[in-house]
């Protein structure tokens, strides 16, 4: 799957997360991110919080729904377009 | 008086953008900026580390001057719990603090980046060290005016007088705005030199 959002998450994601080697190309959106090849750590999942907050205005609200959102970059593109039709 | 570098079994010294190691060159690019010269140098090595790209300029540089280092070097025979660390430097974080700071300027747009806080203090720096060669042994970061290596190299003489210790990384590790300098010492005992 491939969207425009898709795209742009990989885009914002390499920089947020200074993922220099990497390529959009590189990463499949329906890969774990955190247990994938891109080796995310727990400081990278903050990152992706303020992402979100920042870029999308949209705040998470507990553990659980960090997990869910931040799952795969899919997951995180159809959770922003969920937000963004409410 | 004691010449604290005879118990020196190694040296690395990172500034005006080359790396020399127990006074040879070993790399050298010109006109780039800081994090274009930390990049080349980088890849010049035969090392896949993707975290280092994480870094602020501070780890960035010590990890370079240690990797250098240890290509002279090698550490693996020694335990986990046989290596201290001892590093120095004037500003601290100093620069990492205001890049932080700046996240947090704008009331309208706060936004603090958890990458970038995580670099304030200069402790992380011997932890990304630790990390990298599963160092266990006692460290210290001292915040001096200017390298005091007579202080530095007895303090590492005095750690490695504890027998379960062989070897102490003791460095000075300064950044601030482009201008940088990283000077290592892999120290043994006395005793041994």
């Amino acid at each position: 799957m491939s969207t425009p959002l898709i795209e742009q998450l990989k885009v914002q994601i390499i920089d947020q997360l200074n993922l220099e080697d990497v390529e959009p190309k590189d990463i499949n959106p329906e890969e774990p991110l955190f247990e994938g090849q891109l080796g995310l750590d727990s400081i990278d999942a903050l990152e992706l919080i303020v992402l979100l907050d920042r870029d999308y205005n949209i705040k998470i609200k507990n553990r659980e729904q960090g997990h869910e959102v931040f799952h795969s970059i899919a997951a995180m593109a159809a959770f922003i377009e969920q937000y963004q039709a409410h | 008086m004691i010449d604290w570098q005879a118990g020196t079994m190694s040296s690395c010294t990172i500034e005006r953008a080359q790396i020399v190691c127990n006074g040879k060159r070993v790399f050298k690019a010109w006109g780039h900026s800081f994090s274009s010269f930390m990049r080349v140098a980088y890849r010049a090595l035969d090392w896949s580390y993707p975290r280092f790209y994480k870094m602020d300029p501070l780890c960035q540089l010590a990890t370079l001057a240690t990797r250098y280092l240890l290509q002279e070097q090698d550490l693996t025979h020694y335990k986990a719990t046989e290596i201290a660390l001892v590093m120095a430097n004037t500003r601290a974080t100093l620069h990492t603090d205001q890049r932080h700071l700046h996240t947090m300027a704008d009331a309208d747009h706060y936004h603090p980046r958890p990458a970038i806080f995580v670099y304030t203090l200069p402790n992380i720096l011997i932890g990304e060290l630790c990390m990298q060669y599963q160092i266990k042994g006692p460290s210290a970061f001292f915040i001096q005016p200017q390298p005091d290596w007579d202080f530095l190299l007895s303090y590492s003489q005095m750690l490695l007088t504890d027998p379960q210790l062989k070897v102490c990384l003791t460095g000075w590790i300064e950044y601030d705005n482009n201008n940088y300098a990283a000077t290592l010492h892999l120290v043994q005992p006395f005793e041994k030199t």
